[in-house]
């Protein structure tokens, strides 16, 4: 596949550099994914239990306030 | 108004040469790798005299943006900023004042210096006019650019290194048409004219732009 | 469409489904365009089998810019509007649109060293990249570094903006400085008209990266505004309690 007008500038194989660049988009996918992923799981768990307990104490502040 | 603009100009014209404070150390720097680049590089003249442009508009770039840390800095600190926010005078013309003010303090003295430097660097009398306008120029396209990224960053402490950042992107075309006028200036057989108007239209619409979207960035550091 | 997503329950309601959608979207489209690009497209006259690299450069950089464009609306959405959908949209798509930039740049390094002979080239469309993704930077550094997220917001807004209308300016520069200093013997790649048989495997590529990075945006806005209801009911938690 040498050009002939550029003799050496083309080399062969090019196999590696082709598989490192589809490595590389594969891998920066996925990694973005995988983060992406891994925080909204993260932040959707805190932002629940946050809720959760914040419905919690004031549940409990009702009570306290109708039983004198 | 007029009036609150220029006390805003004499203000930090003096305050950037009181006590070797704001403007000196920036054009130390710049007269200093202009001293060391010969010494670096050996004194071959077609050498020097090739890499002589560049390296003032490498060295304008650079000293602009040690100045930019400290420019609302201090407003921020002291207060003088929400005089600014309450003056008669919009924010805007406010910015630009200080702007104009840098670049009296920082912008002029370099360009001289520059075109002075320019004829140690090899290149032929003719040419320094030519290089120190297209430096003072540049240097307003510089600071005015570089209000933004001082408004930005005003209120994070040591800004420097994110303010570096924030306008590296916008140095990229004054300094790619400044040092092009300057090199084809300087060769002397290329017309510099071409490279010269565009840096005029790049640095005239950051100078538009920087200081309304500066004054847009200090409205909300404020509040 | 900003009326549809204005309510960021019903975006969330919304997104809940879309994500996972697009991601398999994207899987599908990566299915087909994959075999395409990597087995049955034609090796290039000139370049060879290097020319497989385009299916993966090529979309990062349209993508990187798009994000950018896409970023540059919901700045202006949330200046004007003060929308709080639109500045969690821009601050989710500036890190995909950042890693998309720098793919661009390390397969474009990937792809001149067979083609050209170096690792790095300063040609024209690879410097705007490298601009382009300094951009990305600061806009990203920008917000890491003021804790108060709503003034981060409307500063990078505004940062975005700006560097929006100067990218074309960039562009133009970098074309013009490119063209001044043209080197002598360097491959064009990309100058004539492309081949119908390359054009589909690269479409389907960027169709495929287009869903990947919508999806990736979606999860990244999704997490953020998760993000803001959790922080702000802890601090009314801890307010409350004595």
């Amino acid at each position: 596949m040498t050009d002939p007008a550029l003799p050496g500038v083309i080399e062969d194989p090019h196999t590696a550099y082709i598989a490192w660049s589809y490595a590389l988009a594969a891998l920066s996918l996925a990694g973005l994914a995988f983060v992406g992923w891994w925080r909204a799981r993260h932040w959707s768990a805190r932002a629940k239990a946050a809720l959760r307990a914040e419905a919690e104490g004031g549940e409990a502040e009702e009570k306290k306030a109708s039983t004198p | 108004m007029i009036r609150a603009l220029m006390s805003v100009y004499r203000r930090d014209v003096a305050l950037a040469w009181a006590g070797g404070g704001g403007a000196a150390a920036p054009l130390g720097f710049y007269v200093g790798v202009v001293l060391l680049l010969p010494l670096a590089m050996g004194p071959e003249r077609a050498l020097i005299a090739a890499a002589g442009p560049p390296l003032l508009w490498v060295a304008g770039a650079l000293s602009v943006l040690m100045t930019l840390e400290r420019l609302f800095q201090a407003d921020l600190e002291d207060a003088s900023l929400d005089q600014l926010l309450l003056a008669a005078a919009p924010l805007e013309l406010a910015a630009f004042a200080k702007g104009a003010a840098l670049w009296t303090a920082l912008g002029l003295p370099m360009a001289l210096v520059g075109g002075i430097a320019s004829l140690t660097l090899q290149t032929p009398p003719a040419a320094a006019p030519i290089i120190a306008l297209g430096l003072a120029v540049g240097m307003a396209g510089f600071i005015s650019i570089g209000l933004l990224g001082a408004a930005l960053a005003a209120g994070v402490r040591r800004g420097g290194v994110l303010i570096a950042v924030l306008v590296l992107p916008f140095f990229a075309p004054p300094i790619i048409f400044g040092a092009a006028a300057a090199a084809a200036a300087s060769a002397g057989e290329a017309p510099f004219e071409g490279a010269f108007q565009l840096l005029g239209a790049c640095c005239l619409f950051y100078a538009a732009l920087g200081p309304i979207a500066a004054a847009a960035a200090l409205r909300l550091q404020a509040d | 469409m900003i009326t549809v997503f204005a309510n960021p329950d019903r975006f969330m309601a919304l997104s809940r489904y879309l994500t996972p959608i697009l991601a398999a979207a994207a899987a599908a489209l990566f299915a087909w365009g994959l075999p395409q690009a990597l087995v049955t497209s034609p090796p290039d006259y000139q370049m060879g089998e290097t020319v497989r690299i385009m299916y993966v450069h090529v979309p990062a950089a349209w993508w990187a810019l798009g994000l950018y464009a896409a970023m540059g609306m919901a700045s202006f959405v949330s200046l004007v509007w003060r929308h709080v959908l639109a500045d969690v949209a821009a601050r989710a798509m500036a890190p995909v649109g950042a890693v998309l930039a720098a793919l661009c740049l390390i397969t474009g390094s990937l792809w001149g060293r067979p083609t050209w002979g170096t690792w790095w080239e300063w040609d024209a469309r690879l410097t705007s990249m490298l601009v382009l993704f300094i951009t990305y930077i600061g806009y990203l550094a920008l917000w890491a570094a003021i804790e108060d997220a709503q003034r981060a917001a409307r500063l990078a807004a505004i940062l975005c903006l700006v560097g929006l209308i100067n990218l074309p300016i960039i562009r133009f520069s970098v074309d013009w400085w490119y063209t001044l200093h043209q080197p002598a013997s360097v491959l064009r790649l990309g100058g004539s008209a492309i081949d119908p048989a390359m054009l589909s495997p690269l479409l389907i590529m960027a169709g495929a990266f287009a869903c990947a990075a919508a999806s990736i945006t979606l999860l990244g806005m999704r997490s953020l505004i998760h993000r803001r209801q959790a922080l702000a009911a802890e601090l009314r938690l801890a307010r409350s309690a004595p």
